[in-house]
């Protein structure tokens, strides 16, 4: 269907090759920065396997309703002080699809996790 | 009507045939529930429910809030007609004029196709900002869409018009007037129609649309509101009318004038 | 081309090529628009009153996405409208493509289905929406509905056309030569149907879009199109300015980087009739 010779320069190639290219960059930068936006004492909890955690996530801002909603698919939510929202029952693999948000500040681990 | 066109007709209304057993038998059997599928004679009788305290022929075209099943039609009907007899000869002007002046055609055919590409269904809720909610954003909605796909045609049809024949008009002392009326708009004229049919497919969608989010009356309206009553019957209704309308309007009146125009004024056949 | 270009021969400046293509497709004049209607924009913004409500100055507009941006509200947005987009029209074409093709082999089967397909191409998917409401409320699934459908019909009565007119003088010519039924089909009406298929596609994947937006708009599913539409219900005129000309720029992208040119090249390829 396309002209095989010089297809690199094809416009659909170059476009949709740039397109793949700026996906990949951008997701790689999420999942490499992921830890990062994770506590120390949470990354430890973590490695313990544990099948739920509670936690708190700060964002750089006081949470809309958009994050608000986003959160409440992962986890319970507890209640919102400043940027801060109180995360509870939510899963290990929950916790680093949250920290692979650009917008979170940080995840820690909720002062009560781990208590009944 | 000969032997292959009675078999085209013979065989195109199977399947019709079929759907309309189906949804008959569905009906007595109970298949699904008739919230889902409402029974044919229910559409049918919806007419009349709508039509409830309708007094007359008057009293439907004042479109009294009576006869809601004409009033309906008669608003998207009106609403289109309105667009065209205001959309067509100005789309047609900035077509001619912009054909003739480059310069003027690459100024406004970026605009054109900016406002193309965000469909007429995005333009909805800035237009419930300016317009409220209306007639004037669904006939805004209409008209954005009729004007740009006219201009767009019309500017295309002027263009594929051999400049010998202006030349040809010149040398025997013609005007621009003379120019424009006698050259450029009989020789764009199948371009000009293949405009009004794309505006029209396009606007038609566009209006109902418009008419769910934003409208107060029509045929989109009458959809949205008896969709969240759940009047599965009314629905079905307006969807059908929606599609017999817009197969009358493009068989029997669009395609037949295109063809036409063709025949009469085109200087280049186009395949439709 | 009938009217000669306005390329004016400017002794002394020697301009490069890639100046001279700008100056020739019209760059001038597109960068004087953009000016001006931006111009415009912004005087009649600040003229009027409460500006926030009936036209934000373009100003607030890049605050605005700057502002949902940040927030990581827009990327998700943009990205969940594209992945029902691409998701719903290649659904909608895997199966009409085939079904055209498949429909279009017999000449009896196609004409009884010629009109039926015509009836449901007339019904558009914005149309049907209210129905799917009613039946499956407002999920994904009900916007996965309208695109899938707004998309198989249109590509299927084009396929279906293309493979019925490719001309009968090739299918004969490869019957001389002995050809069974599934070689023509592979050798004639396939490659005669690419050029259908190819703008078939481009039809469908336009109307899909318009669906997708559509869809979101009135089942409030987050999106591009939900964006514009609550926006305006809380008076953020700024996003639905933002929303609509993101909706604009995408399908510019679309149309002319993606499926123009491929049209284009299957039917310098396959395309049986001069364009």
């Amino acid at each position: 269907m396309l002209l095989v010779k010089r297809w690199r320069e094809h416009p659909t190639v170059r476009f949709l090759a740039l397109a793949l290219a700026v996906l990949a960059a951008y997701n790689g930068y999420l999942y490499l920065t992921g830890p990062s936006r994770m506590t120390d004492r949470l990354r430890a909890r973590l490695g313990e396997g544990p099948a739920a955690v509670n936690v708190l996530v700060t964002a750089k801002f006081p949470p809309e309703e958009f994050h608000i909603r986003l959160l409440q698919q992962v986890g319970n939510m507890r209640g919102v002080e400043g940027s801060t929202a109180k995360l509870y029952t939510i899963t290990p693999a929950s916790v680093r699809y949250l920290s692979r948000h650009y917008w979170v500040d940080r995840i820690d681990l909720a002062p009560d996790d781990g208590l009944k | 009507m000969n032997r292959a066109r009675r078999r085209q007709i013979l065989l195109g209304a199977i399947p019709f045939l079929t759907l309309g057993t189906i949804w008959q038998m569905n009906a007595v059997y109970g298949w699904l529930a008739p919230i889902h599928i409402p029974p044919p004679m229910a559409v049918w009788g919806a007419i009349f429910t709508l039509q409830d305290s309708c007094a007359g022929l008057v009293d439907a075209l004042q479109q009294s809030p009576g006869c809601l099943f004409t009033s309906h039609i008669l608003s998207s009907l009106g609403r289109v007609g309105l667009s065209l007899v205001v959309g067509l000869p100005l789309g047609v002007a900035f077509g001619v004029l912009a054909g003739m002046h480059r310069r003027l055609a690459n100024a406004l055919e970026p605009v054109g196709v900016f406002a193309n590409a965000i469909s007429g269904i995005a333009w909805v809720p800035l237009a419930i900002v300016w317009f409220g909610v209306g007639w004037l954003t669904t006939l805004f909605i209409l008209l954005n869409t009729v004007f740009w796909l006219v201009f767009f045609n019309t500017l295309l049809g002027v263009r594929g018009v051999p400049r010998v024949y202006e030349n040809g008009v010149r040398t025997l002392g013609g005007k621009r007037r003379e120019v424009i009326t006698q050259v450029y708009i009989p020789g764009a004229l199948p371009s000009i129609v293949t405009g009004i049919r794309m505006s029209m497919g396009f606007g038609w969608r566009a209006l109902i649309a418009a008419e769910m989010i934003g409208g107060d009356r029509g045929l989109g309206f009458m959809l949205f509101v008896s969709a969240q009553e759940y009047k599965t019957e009314e629905v079905f209704l307006g969807v059908l009318v929606i599609a017999v309308i817009w197969m009358l309007t493009d068989r029997a009146c669009l395609v037949p004038l295109e063809r036409w125009t063709i025949e009469r004024w085109g200087l280049v056949w186009r395949p439709t | 081309m009938a009217t000669t270009s306005l390329s004016v021969a400017r002794p002394g400046i020697v301009l490069s090529a890639r100046a001279r293509r700008f100056w020739r497709q019209g760059g001038i004049e597109l960068a004087l628009v953009t000016l001006v209607l931006l111009a415009a924009w912004a005087t009649i913004s600040v003229t009027i009153p409460r500006p926030d409500r009936y036209l934000p100055s373009p100003l607030s507009v890049v605050l605005s996405s700057g502002d949902l941006l940040w927030k990581g509200i827009l990327p998700n947005y943009v990205g969940q409208t594209l992945w029902r987009l691409v998701l719903g029209s290649l659904i909608g074409l895997a199966l009409g493509i085939p079904f055209g093709i498949l429909v279009g082999l017999n000449r009896h089967v196609s004409e009884t289905f010629y009109p039926v397909l015509n009836f449901f191409q007339s019904i558009s998917g914005i149309a049907l929406l209210p129905i799917l409401m009613i039946w499956w409320g407002t999920t994904e699934k009900t916007v996965f509905g309208v695109i899938v459908y707004t998309c198989f019909f249109p590509i299927a009565f084009t396929v279906l056309t293309g493979v019925r007119s490719t001309p009968l003088i090739y299918m004969n010519a490869l019957r001389t030569l002995g050809a069974s039924r599934l070689r023509i089909v592979r050798d004639v009406l396939v490659p005669g149907a690419m050029p259908s298929i190819a703008t078939g596609a481009r039809l469908s994947i336009g109307y899909a879009w318009r669906a997708a937006i559509a869809g979101e708009m009135l089942a409030g599913r987050r999106g591009l199109g939900w964006m514009i539409f609550s926006a305006q219900q809380v008076d953020q005129t700024a996003q639905v300015i933002l929303g609509m000309v993101l909706i604009g720029f995408l399908w510019i992208l679309l149309d002319r980087y993606v499926l123009r040119p491929i049209e284009s090249d299957t039917i310098q390829r396959w395309g049986l009739v001069q364009r």
